[in-house]
Order: structure tokens, then sequence, then C-alpha cells
């Protein structure tokens, strides 16, 4: 398995506060961070679209666009691309907040990641812990991030930054490899980062590393490092429960493919032993990928479709999530 | 009973262990399309490895779950139903078959255990049969035969292959105590006896009466029903005399289906002297003096093809538990008709041998 490094990535694993635990008043300012693994699956339609559908809801939302090498979401939601990008944070030491672009869209605004300069699209761990602190603090009710495609350090740290990770993939096998490759990673980091965190870290490895190229679950793994320390594993036994996937099954065609959703849930409960969420599937829909060419968003072009009101559909499933269970509105 | 962190039958469908025949039959084909070949969700998710061994567990799940009296058996191998609800279940179901007075309790166990313990000596060829039996206890019988093996091997019958074994030896013990026409059907074929490494013995025309006996007579009676006289006899006893003779009438009816048949003279291409230790090499030579791939005998066997294959290239580190792995010996040596108590003694020696080696 790929090993990443451990340096400057354990403060991503800082718990952040539940809905319930918030001021009264003040709605949970929740990340989500769509990603996928595999390139062109619809990771930056269902980010505009979950963007534009929450924003309707009455949330503040700010997409950002964390595509840093190929970024594209402001395309997705027919603007030119923003003055000020990401690639500004790093090197210019701009603060995101005067990034914000306006969509048009009432409560929703976007932030470029397009960093063209040479490099800048990998920046520094340095940069990279800068990024990630100024994001946590955005003033918004919902922060949308649009990965890139791969398993790419920063993409799969940003997966992990987020309340909610959403995993999009397609009902073919070439998706759901690269799908279950990204969640293998992501997993495996979050492994390390409490592994770390919590001082056991050479005992988790040990774990991971005692079989070979055999794939440990997070079970064997726990149960690895309370043989030493019971404390510890509890701890990472609940950070590992806390990787609760969201799952959006795009360009459904048939009825077999209604069913991939329920069936990767029920696989990775198997042979991972977590949970994941099933946002809903989105219906394959010629007016989705005709939106897109006349760069107009589905929901704003074409609100009738039945992607669309898919789309819709994953939104309110994602924001029920966030509601207190006493204070459903 | 030791509970194990092996899943059961039930874990493998994701249903509750109530649940309706109907329910199990849904949970099954949900399965099947969730972990089948077809299904993409399971692409590229584990190892190949992992995923079948899912699926044979999930073959296991169908074949014991849907089937209302190996369902039984198995509730109470995995402890989910006291040996008197069997019984008494047991009675309501034959509608007056005439069950062989079989006694459930401690006693006689005792003894076929003893007995087994006892047959240590080389010469041991000739007492497959009550070995058999032994095994077929050990592996699904009363607490108190349970809490002897945990004794020394740690919890049994839990794993895929000797959860199934221990079902169908159960299933086979069963089949014997009704009519044949009302045997369930997917009870899978109850082995024949072994044949003994002597050719002499094994003249034609005992193995033809054999194979005209239900198999599990032949094999597996249960010791109470046999005249009581007879129980010191069985280590001394003619192999080519099935013990439970005196009690069939049954010849009369047809013996189950069972697989095709092997080469009647399987020895006469590989000379296997009865002193051989079993390796990997060893077995997959004989398997291949048959003709068999390692498919075919996955399938007759229902042990998983990589275990096989583990098996025969010798790769303890990756072989289950020498509990387990005893019973994946056990069946693959008799369908190889080799001596099943000489394959799994040699070969799980030469495995602990192999491990003290390893680092």
């Amino acid at each position: 398995m790929k090993r990443y490094g451990l340096n400057n990535v354990v403060e991503l694993a800082r718990p952040r506060p539940r809905a319930d635990e918030l001021p009264a008043g003040r709605r949970a300012r929740r990340i989500v961070a769509v990603g996928g693994g595999k390139g062109g699956i619809g990771k930056s339609l269902v980010s505009a679209n979950l963007g534009i559908a929450l924003a309707r809801a009455g949330h503040r939302v700010t997409l950002v666009d964390v595509d840093l090498g190929g970024a594209n979401l402001h395309t997705c939601l027919g603007i030119n691309q923003p003055q000020g990008t990401l690639s500004d944070v790093v090197t210019k030491g701009t603060r995101i907040e005067t990034l914000a672009a306006p969509t048009g869209i009432e409560n929703l605004s976007i932030v470029s990641g397009a960093m063209d300069a040479l490099d800048a699209a990998n920046p520094r761990a340095q940069a990279r812990a800068r990024l990630v602190e100024q994001l946590q603090t955005l003033d918004t009710d919902y922060l949308v991030l649009d990965l890139g495609a791969g398993t790419s350090l920063h993409t799969i740290d940003f997966f992990l930054l987020a309340d909610h990770g959403v995993l999009v993939l397609l009902p073919e096998p070439t998706s759901v490899e690269n799908a279950y490759r990204f969640l293998k990673a992501a997993l495996f980091r979050r492994l390390q980062q409490t592994a770390q965190a919590l001082g056991v870290a050479p005992a988790a490895e040990a774990a991971l590393g005692s079989q070979g190229s055999a794939m440990r679950t997070p079970a064997e793994v726990v149960k690895a490092v309370a043989e030493t320390n019971p404390d510890a594993a509890a701890q990472l036994e609940r950070s590992l429960r806390d990787f609760r996937v969201k799952l959006v099954v795009n360009q459904v065609r048939s009825a077999a493919d209604q069913n991939v959703g329920r069936a990767v849930v029920a696989a990775w409960k198997k042979f991972f032993g977590l949970d994941m969420d099933y946002l809903g599937s989105i219906a394959y829909d010629d007016s989705a990928w005709q939106t897109v060419r006349k760069r107009r968003p589905l929901l704003v072009d074409a609100g009738s479709s039945a992607a669309a009101s898919n789309l819709t559909a994953v939104a309110e499933a994602l924001a029920a999530l966030d509601r207190p269970r006493s204070a459903s509105r | 009973m030791t509970v194990s962190e092996e899943p059961t039958l039930y874990d493998v469908l994701e249903v509750d262990p109530e649940s309706s025949i109907d329910e199990l039959r849904a949970a099954v084909e949900r399965a099947r399309e969730t972990y089948g070949p077809e299904s993409v969700a399971v692409y590229a998710l584990v190892d190949e490895g992992q995923i079948e061994e899912l699926r044979a567990r999930l073959d296991e799940a169908e074949e014991v779950l849907l089937d209302p009296v190996r369902r039984v058996a198995y509730d109470r191998s995995i402890g989910r139903l006291a040996p008197a609800t069997l019984w008494a279940e047991d009675d309501d179901d034959e509608d007056g078959a005439p069950l062989p007075p079989v006694e459930p309790g401690p006693h006689a166990r005792a003894g076929d255990l003893d007995l087994d313990a006892t047959d240590d000596d080389e010469e041991v060829e000739e007492d497959e049969p009550p070995r058999q039996q032994a095994f077929a206890l050990d592996v699904g019988e009363a607490p108190g035969t349970f809490g002897r093996t945990a004794d020394t091997e740690g919890p049994v019958a839990r794993t895929p292959e000797t959860a199934a074994r221990g079902e169908a030896l159960l299933s086979g013990d069963w089949a014997a105590a009704v009519p044949s026409d009302a045997r369930p059907p997917a009870a899978p074929p109850p082995s024949l006896p072994v044949a003994t490494p002597d050719p002499v013995a094994a003249t034609p025309a005992v193995e033809e009466e054999r194979s005209a006996l239900p198999p599990s007579l032949g094999l597996r009676v249960k010791p109470a029903a046999q005249a009581p006289e007879e129980e010191e006899v069985p280590p001394a006893a003619p192999p080519s005399l099935p013990p439970a003779a005196p009690l069939a009438p049954a010849p009369a009816a047809a013996p189950p289906e069972r697989p095709p048949e092997l080469p009647s003279r399987p020895r006469g291409k590989l000379d296997i002297p009865s002193d051989a230790e079993f390796n990997g090499e060893l077995l997959r030579r004989v398997r291949e003096s048959y003709g068999l791939s390692l498919q075919q005998v996955a399938e007759r066997t229902r042990i998983t093809r990589i275990h096989l294959e583990n098996v025969e290239a010798d790769r303890y580190d990756h072989l289950p538990a020498t509990v387990y792995l005893r019973g994946i010996l056990v069946n693959l040596a008799r369908e190889l008709r080799l001596d099943p108590a000489r394959v799994s003694k040699t070969y799980l020696l030469a495995a602990q041998r192999g491990h003290a080696r390893a680092p």
C-alpha cells in the first residue's frame, strides 16, 4: 500500500463540534468535500448543484474549487474564473474570504482554486496548513469543497478535513475501482493520523504492515493497538467510526444501477466494518451534459429534469444529517 | 461454549437468527446480488480470495439455513438451541419414522472420544469408521463434547470449513434417521467409506456393497444404536464390515445421489506407502492422478479453492488454525480416497514443524 508521511497532518484530525453543541440560533457550519478518485464522474456537477440546492434552502454556501491543478467549478456555474484564486492565499497571503466571488445565485459564492503558477498546484505542507486553517474558520453555513481526481495527499486531506466526505461514483467498474482506492487511501490516512496523534503509531503501523500486502481491516488494527493500549484503541475506534462516507451514485441508467448504491454500502460494511450513508442516486439524464455544454447549472437551466430533482433530494438528505434530532425545522 | 468472533451464517446473510424461511430466502437473493460475480459493488474492493471466501460462505448459508433440518442442527451447533429442543422437534417432524434410539447424553460420546484418543498406534488404517464417527461428534455434538474439544483445540465448528463439515456430518446422521424418500435433497452426499490402503481389502464386491448402503449407516452410526456388546469392538472390527450392517434393512432404499465416481482403481497409478508423510506436493500428485482440477475438488468438497492451493503449496502461514485445517485435510483426503487420519496427522505435523522454523 502506498505510504504517506505523517508530518503536518495531525491538526486535521481535530474533532469539530457537533450540530447540537453549537450555540442556539447559530446554524452548524459544515464542511462538505466531494470526491471520488476518478475524473469525469460528475464531482463538479454534484458540488455545484449541491451548493445551489443548499443555498436555495436558505443556507449560506461557499463553493471552493480545490481541484488545484484542474479547477473548473466556475464553468459549471456559468461564470468566468474569478480574479483572485487560492493560489493568492499560498503566494501572497491573501485571506480566503476576500476571494469569494458571487455566482448570481443568492447565498452562493465561489472561491476558485486555479493554481496556474508552476508547482503551485502542489502546495507545500506549510501553505496547505494555512489553506486548511482559513477554510475551517470561513464564515459560512456550508463550505463545499470540490476535490480533484486521484488520491494525492492534499486531495485526501481535504476529504478527511470535511464533516461530510461525499463519494461520487458511477455504476461501472473503472469508477468503482478508483472510488475504493480513494476510500481506502483516505481511511488508512485517517488511521495513521489518529494513531500518530494518540502516540500509538508504531503499533498501528505494525498491524497495518504485518501481513505483506493484505489489506487489514480497521477492526484488526484497533485490536492490535488494544493489546498494548486499550484507551488509545478506544479513541482510535471512535475516530474510525467517524469515517462515515456519504455516497452518491451518478449516471444511473438501469434498475440494476439503482441497486449499486445499496450494494456498495453493504460491501463496505461487510469488509471494512464501517457504516456509509447513501444519499441517493442521480439519473443519467441528457439534460445534464446539455447544461454543462451550455455552461449553465443543471438546477437553474433544467430544474424540472430527473437529474435535477435527484440532486435536490441528495442535498436534502445531506442537510437532514445536520439537523439536530430534537429540533428539526 | 466459547463465543467465537467468526461470523455465523446469519451474520453472513445480515439477517436476524429468528428470520423466517422467506426472509432468509430473500436475504440469500440480496446477498447474491450484492456479492456475486456480476456485482460491480465488490469490484476491486478486496482481494479476490476474500470475495471467494464470502461466496463460499453464502453457498453454505443457503444450503444450511434454507434446509429446515440442517438449520436446526446448525442453530444447535452455534449454541442457539438446547439439544432437548432439537430432539423434541425431531420427533414431531419425522411422524413416526423409526428413529434410532439416539441418546444425546454424554456417555456414548465420552466412549467414542476415548476411543479416538487411544488409537495413536500406527496400524490405524483399519479403524477408520470409528475415527470418523469421533470426528463427526467432535464437530457438532452435545455441549459436553464441545467442552472436551475446546479444552485442547479451542472453539470448533465456527469456520466455514468445519461448520460446513459439521453440518454435513450431522445431516448425514439425520439422513440416517429419516426414510430415504423424506431426506432433504440438499443434504450433501455423505462420504463413502474411505478406501483402505491395502488394495486387497477393497474388493469390487465390497465396494459394491458399501455404496449400496446409505453411506451414513456405513460410517456414522450413533453409538447408542449399536448393540451394547459391540462397544468394545470397533478398533478390531474388520473394515469391510460396516458396523451398521445389522441395522440395515435400508439397502433397499436407493442411496442418495453422489458425485460422479472416481476411477475405481486410483492407487494403480500412484503407489503410496502406508506410512507416507503427506505434504502439499503429495496431495497434489494424488489429485492429479485422478485428473481432478483444483476447481473440481473445490466444488466437490466445498473447500475454498484458495485453501486448497495453500495446502498444496504448503503455505502454512496462509492456512487457517489447526482445528479448522484438520477439517479441510480430512475432507480433502476423503475426496482423494486417502486415509483422512493419516493425511491430517502427517500434514499437521509438517505444518507445525514449518511454523516452528518460521521466525
